[in-house]
This record gives C-alpha cells, sequence and structure tokens, in this order.
C-alpha cells in the first residue's frame, strides 16, 4: 500500500491509498480515497471497487514480498489470493500484514465441519494447483484431516495454467476415495470443479473446495451445490460491521459486496486507523501501531494482528455452496458455521509463525 | 504398465487405457478446430494470424449470448442498464448462428487486417495480429467486465454418461469429439472435393501460376479466411461450455493451436487433426503417469517433431527460416 498526501499540510484531509495486488504477476493497483476532516473523523470514502477482480488472481507471493521489502511500503495482504501459510510463516515480513485467514486455519476450521457432516474414517484424494498456495494447502488439508481420523490415498499436482482438468479427474480412483479436495483457487476452482460434476464424480465421492471467493461461485454457478469451503467474508454474517458495511456498498454501488471488496476496505480503514494513532505515514510507525493491534470493528468478531507474524487471528467462516435455484447475485453461499478464533490458530513459537523472522523495522 | 498376466487386472488396465485415449481425444478436439483454419490461413494464404485466437473468444462469447441470457455483473454493459443479455435460443442456435457471424467478422478482418499486410514480413503480421488480439480481448473486458461467465452444457448432454468398460464420462465431451469429427470432414470435403478447394489448393502451391491462369485468387481467399474464422467460432461454442468463460479464453486456446499447427504441418487439414490427437493424448498419458510434466510434454513433443521433421508430420514445405 502507498499513501500520498493531497495537500501540503502534513493533515489528513485527503489520503489516497494504492493498494497493489498482482494478478498472475503483473501489478494491478486499486485507488482508494479517504477523506478525513481536521478532527481525524472519517467523511466520506470511496473508489475501491474491487468488481474487477479476475477470479484467475494468483498473487504472486515472492513478488509481493519484494516489493514491500524494497519499497518500503506497508501491505496489508488478504485482498486477493494471500492464503499460503509461507506468506505469514517463512516469507513474512516486518512491512506485510495479512488480515484474511491462511490454509492452516481453513484446515482447521473445515475439518470438525466436515468429518462431522460426513463421517469418521474416510479417504481422501486431493488434487492441488501447483505452486506455493496450492502446496501450502493441501499440506494442510492432509496434516488436519489426518489428525481428524481420515487417511490420504494421493495428492496430485496440477501445472499452474491447467485449465482442463479431466484428465486429472479421470485418475480420481471413485470406488476408494470418499472425498476429493480440489485446492484450486478462482478460476482454476470454478473450472475443475464444474468439470468434476459434469464427470459425475459427486455420484461417487463428496467434494470439497477449501477456499472459495465469489466470483469462482459464479462462474461454477450449480456445481457448488452443497459443496463445503471457506469464505473470506460474507454478507450474511449478521453483525452490526457487517450489516453496515454491506448496506453503505450498496447504497454506493447498488449491489452487494464480495468478501474481497470487504477485505479491501476493511484493510484500508484498518491502515488509515493506524495511520491516525500514530500520527504520521511514516512507515515503522503506522507497524507499531499495527502490531498487536486488538479490533472487534470490520464483522470478524474479536481479533488481534498478531505481533509475531502479522498474521490476524480471527474467525472463519465456513460456507456450503447453495443450489443454482437458491443462488442470487451476490449470494451463493450458506453460512454453516462461524468458527471462532479460540477454536483455530497456533502460537508464535508453532506451525507457520515459527518460522517467521520478521526483520527490522528500518 | 498395463501388461499385467492376471486377467482382472487386464481388464482395469484396458478401462484406464480407453480412458485416458478418449480424454486426449477430447481435449485435442478442441485444439484441431482452431488448428485447422489457423494452419489454412498459414498455408494458403501465408498469413500469420495471432488473432485467431480472438475469433475462437468472440465465438464462445456469441454463443454465450444466442444459448443463454445472462446477467452481466461487471463491465460497462452492466454500467448502461443491461441487466440481461442474451437470446436463450439454445445450443443448437448458436451452432447454426455463431458460425456465420464469425464467418462474417473472418471476411471483415481479412478485408481490413489481413490484405493490407499479405506482402509485409512476417514480423508485421504477428505485430499486427497480435495487437489485434489484445484489442478484441480488452473490449471484451470492458463490455463484459474481467470476471468469467457460467456457459452451461446444454440439458441434454450435461453430466455424465455412463459408457462400457470406462465407466461415468462427461457426456457433453463426447459430443465435442462427434461435432469435431463432423466438422473436420465437412472441411476435408469442401478442400478436398469442391471447386473452390482446387483453386485454393492450387493457389496455396503456387499462387503466381494459377493467377496467370487467369484465376482471380482474392475471392479464394476471402473465402478461405472466413471457413477458418468460422470454425474458430465452432470451436468457441463447442468448447465453450468445457471451460468459465472470459476475456482471457482466446489466447489460452491460441498457443496450444499454433503447437498442433506446426507438429502437424502448415496447411495441412489431416496434419491439424494428426498434431491435435497427439496433443491430446501426450497431455492425457502425462496426466496418468506425470502429471507435472503434462504442460511440459506438449512443447517437448513439438520441440522432437521439429528436430525430426522441420515441416511438421503431414507439411510439405518447411517453414522459412
Amino acid at each position: 500500500m502507498r499513501e500520498t498526501v493531497d495537500d501540503d499540510t502534513e493533515s489528513f484531509t485527503d489520503a489516497r491509498a494504492e493498494l497493489q495486488i498482482h494478478r498472475n504477476s503483473d501489478p494491478v493497483n486499486l485507488r482508494l480515497r479517504l477523506r478525513y476532516d481536521y478532527a481525524g473523523t472519517r467523511q466520506t470514502d470511496s473508489g475501491a471497487d474491487t468488481s474487477d477482480f479476475d477470479p484467475a488472481d494468483r498473487t504472486t507471493v515472492s513478488t509481493e514480498a519484494d516489493f514491500v521489502v524494497n519499497d518500503r511500503v506497508v501491505f496489508i495482504g488478504g485482498i486477493g489470493l494471500t492464503h499460503a501459510d509461507d506468506t505469514n510463516g517463512s516469507d513474512c515480513v516486518r512491512y506485510s500484514f495479512r488480515e484474511v485467514f491462511n490454509t492452516t486455519m481453513s484446515a482447521q476450521a473445515l475439518a470438525p465441519v466436515v468429518t462431522d457432516e460426513y463421517g469418521d474414517d474416510l479417504s481422501f484424494y486431493q488434487l492441488y494447483a501447483d505452486y506455493n498456495w496450492g502446496q501450502s494447502q493441501q499440506e494442510s488439508m492432509n496434516t488436519y484431516f489426518t489428525e481428524a481420523g481420515w487417511s490420504q490415498i494421493d495428492s496430485v499436482a496440477t501445472p499452474l495454467g491447467t485449465s482442463d482438468f479431466s484428465s486429472f479427474l479421470s485418475q480420481v480412483p471413485r470406488d476408494e476415495a470418499d472425498v476429493l479436495f480440489l485446492n484450486h483457487y478462482g478460476l482454476d476452482g470454478a473450472n475443475s470443479l464444474s468439470q468434476a460434476i459434469d464427470r459425475g464424480l459427486n455420484e461417487d465421492v463428496e467434494i470439497v473446495m477449501p477456499l472459495y471467493n465469489r466470483p469462482m461461485a459464479q462462474a461454477a454457478s450449480g456445481a457448488i451445490d452443497g459443496v463445503f469451503g471457506t469464505a473470506a467474508w460474507d454478507s450474511q454474517i449478521d453483525n452490526e460491521p457487517s450489516n453496515q458495511f454491506t448496506q453503505a456498498f450498496q447504497d454506493e454501488y447498488d449491489r452487494i459486496p464480495s468478501g474481497v471488496a470487504q477485505l479491501a476496505y476493511a484493510q484500508t480503514l484498518q491502515y488509515a486507523a493506524a495511520v491516525e494513532r500514530a500520527g504520521t505515514f511514516y512507515p515503522p510507525e503506522v507497524i507499531r501501531q499495527l502490531e498487536d493491534y486488538e479490533y472487534d470493528n470490520i464483522g470478524m468478531g474479536p481479533e488481534t494482528m498478531r505481533a509475531c507474524d502479522h498474521q490476524a487471528h480471527r474467525a472463519v467462516p465456513v460456507v456450503r455452496g447453495l443450489p443454482e435455484d437458491e443462488q442470487e447475485q451476490g449470494q451463493f453461499f450458506e453460512i454453516v458455521e462461524l468458527t471462532p478464533r479460540d477454536e483455530i490458530g497456533y502460537g508464535c513459537d508453532e506451525g507457520p509463525a515459527a518460522e517467521c523472522d520478521l526483520g527490522p523495522y528500518e | 504398465m498395463f501388461l499385467v498376466a492376471d486377467g482382472v487386472v487386464l481388464v482395469v488396465a484396458l478401462d484406464r487405457v480407453i480412458t485416458i485415449l478418449l480424454n486426449g481425444l477430447q481435449q485435442g478436439a478442441i485444439y484441431v478446430l482452431v488448428a485447422i483454419g489457423l494452419s489454412i490461413i498459414l498455408g494458403t494464404l501465408k498469413f500469420v494470424n495471432f488473432a485467431h485466437g480472438a475469433l475462437y473468444l468472440i465465438g464462445t462469447y456469441a454463443g454465450l449470448l444466442v444459448t443463454l441470457q445472462i446477467q452481466p455483473t461487471g463491465g460497462r454493459l452492466a454500467d448502461w442498464g443491461y441487466a440481461t443479455l442474451g437470446l436463450g435460443w439454445g445450443f443448437l442456435a448458436a451452432l447454426v448462428i455463431v458460425p456465420v457471424v464469425v464467418f462474417v467478422v473472418g471476411l471483415l478482418m481479412e478485408r481490413f487486417v489481413a490484405r493490407p499486410f499479405y506482402d509485409r514480413p512476417d514480423t508485421d503480421q504477428i505485430l499486427l495480429t497480435f495487437g489485434l488480439a489484445i484489442v478484441v480481448q480488452e473490449v471484451f473486458k470492458i463490455l463484459f467486465g474481467g470476471q468469467s461467465y457460467n456457459f452451461a452444457r446444454p440439458a441434454w448432454a450435461s453430466g455424465p454418461v455412463h459408457l462400457p468398460v470406462v465407466g461415468a464420462f462427461p457426456e457433453w465431451r463426447l459430443y465435442v469429439i462427434g461435432i469435431t469429427a463432423v466438422v473436420v470432414v465437412l472441411v476435408y470435403a469442401l478442400i478436398e472435393y469442391t471447386d473452390f478447394g482446387l483453386v485454393v489448393r492450387a493457389g496455396t502451391r503456387d499462387a503466381e501460376m494459377v493467377q496467370l491462369l487467369g484465376i482471380k485468387l482474392s475471392r479464394p481467399y476471402l473465402m478461405v479466411f472466413g471457413v477458418g474464422a468460422a470454425l474458430a467460432g465452432v470451436a468457441g461454442v463447442v468448447g465453450g461450455p468445457l471451460y468459465a468463460v472470459n476475456p482471457n479464453i482466446g489466447t489460452e486456446v491460441l498457443v496450444p493451436s499454433f503447437l498442433v499447427v506446426v507438429i502437424g504441418g502448415v496447411g495441412s487439414i489431416t496434419g491439424a487433426v494428426l498434431g491435435g490427437i497427439l496433443i491430446g493424448e501426450t497431455l492425457a498419458i502425462l496426466v496418468a503417469v506425470a502429471p507435472q510434466w503434462s504442460q511440459v510434454g506438449i512443447y517437448l513433443l513439438a520441440a522432437i517433431v521439429l528436430l525430426a521433421r522441420p515441416q511438421g508430420l503431414l507439411g510439405t514445405e518447411e517453414v522459412a527460416p
């Protein structure tokens, strides 16, 4: 995130924030503008329209890390696909924060719900996108579902850039496997899930899509019916900040916000609030304000932006795809459970956090 | 891996072999349709058309809009108040209408894009058509948004069909193989057994001589471009339901289709079919035995073919250095 102050003063009257994500390694900028009065009260915020997000977005974590370190720019991740464990594990950097959960937390949230639904001692087969995120997610699924008593038959990598998964899907041992995990995101996920249904795999195995987003659900349409997964946020989460955001977004854009839109807004406001608390845009001071910050105002319950790994510890929504005839514009899932943060996560010396070395402030 | 003495295991192995072969066929089918157009345009007109993927893109979106009614949620069309777009006439209507639409687009492309560049170097043609492909892609992105649309398979061919030996197989993919086979036969007959085909083949071999004999080549060339474009349109309609539809699909289908042309040989319809099947089968076999190498494998196949036969398997002339 890069910020500029519109006028010559050091006031926060008109701050612009530029979010940079990466789409297949190409940077994509989102510009947001926040206006404040001199008392620091936010007057308006506008401009963040994430409807252009391509479901095929694959954030290049390493590029992102280089970007934030080399440019000394505070980056608040969680927009697009910063879901891999490494982002706030072995690849963590002082200048990057992540609001959205990671693959470990997705697996921790999914395992109890999915095993409760489908039973004990089952066998599962995985397909995963062969890059950092896909590898991270299949590892997490294997770890936590094995821990829950299931056993993995095999986990097969699908090369990045594959859009026809039919040959991979034909290799799924439908007599042997009870559950199939499709660790593909966005457009890849829409393709692999639709093709799995078209092949009739759902007649023999249960399919789980560990990470959903809305464009993917929209593109997969009826194929998501009954398929479990996790999602960053959903407008059906019923609490005051969520409802307030949904209403404000609808008033402005005349449509229901997606989980990614909520992340973009929440992160921008989070950053703006940190700048306000710090009284400066100077990154090291802003970072100190974000570290170990406790908040409960973005619709995901009480949260902590942990200082040790810059990973937000928060609830994870476990969702299930709706049948096509129940899907509406912007409404694709039912929320099965909002797994509270106490039931997921790990200590600073455990899991991905154990590998995190944030580096210096300056 | 399938040479197992035990009878039961052999049946299982046969089932796998047939499944892999079918997978390969259906994966190659779309590439064949795109590659035939690409190949006859390159072989006859000596025009390198990197915008051929854009014709596939136009075919897919046109197919989507004729077949179904969609609700654009992004892009200018949504901003302009088009809450619902499309005719909803069904798939068979799309299969008839879209090739005609893309045929006309192809004629316009030949007249206003290709023809002024016939005498220019390949590099100029590549730059021009590559740029055009990007323009078309971005126009679709502006109009429909960057998101993907679901091109639902026709209700009569949705879901799996239970085949003997193979078991459940996506029914639509069988139709893809069937439609491709029919179209290939029709195009082959057009080129091989009609006067138009005779002129085109003669023009491909020696354009100057054909013109000296008093035959005007500009009209057959225009038709070749139109037919090639219409084939990309058919591929767009048939391939549309296989993947989520978004503005990048044209580019994604172009590269494997070019590989098919390179492997099969420029200008050869049979070569394009052979190249498409080889690429599809290579992909399917590698997915079964070494999945991580499946994408690399098709490029390796192209490299091996080029080293052994630079003109492609069924090509008659070498690609100029």
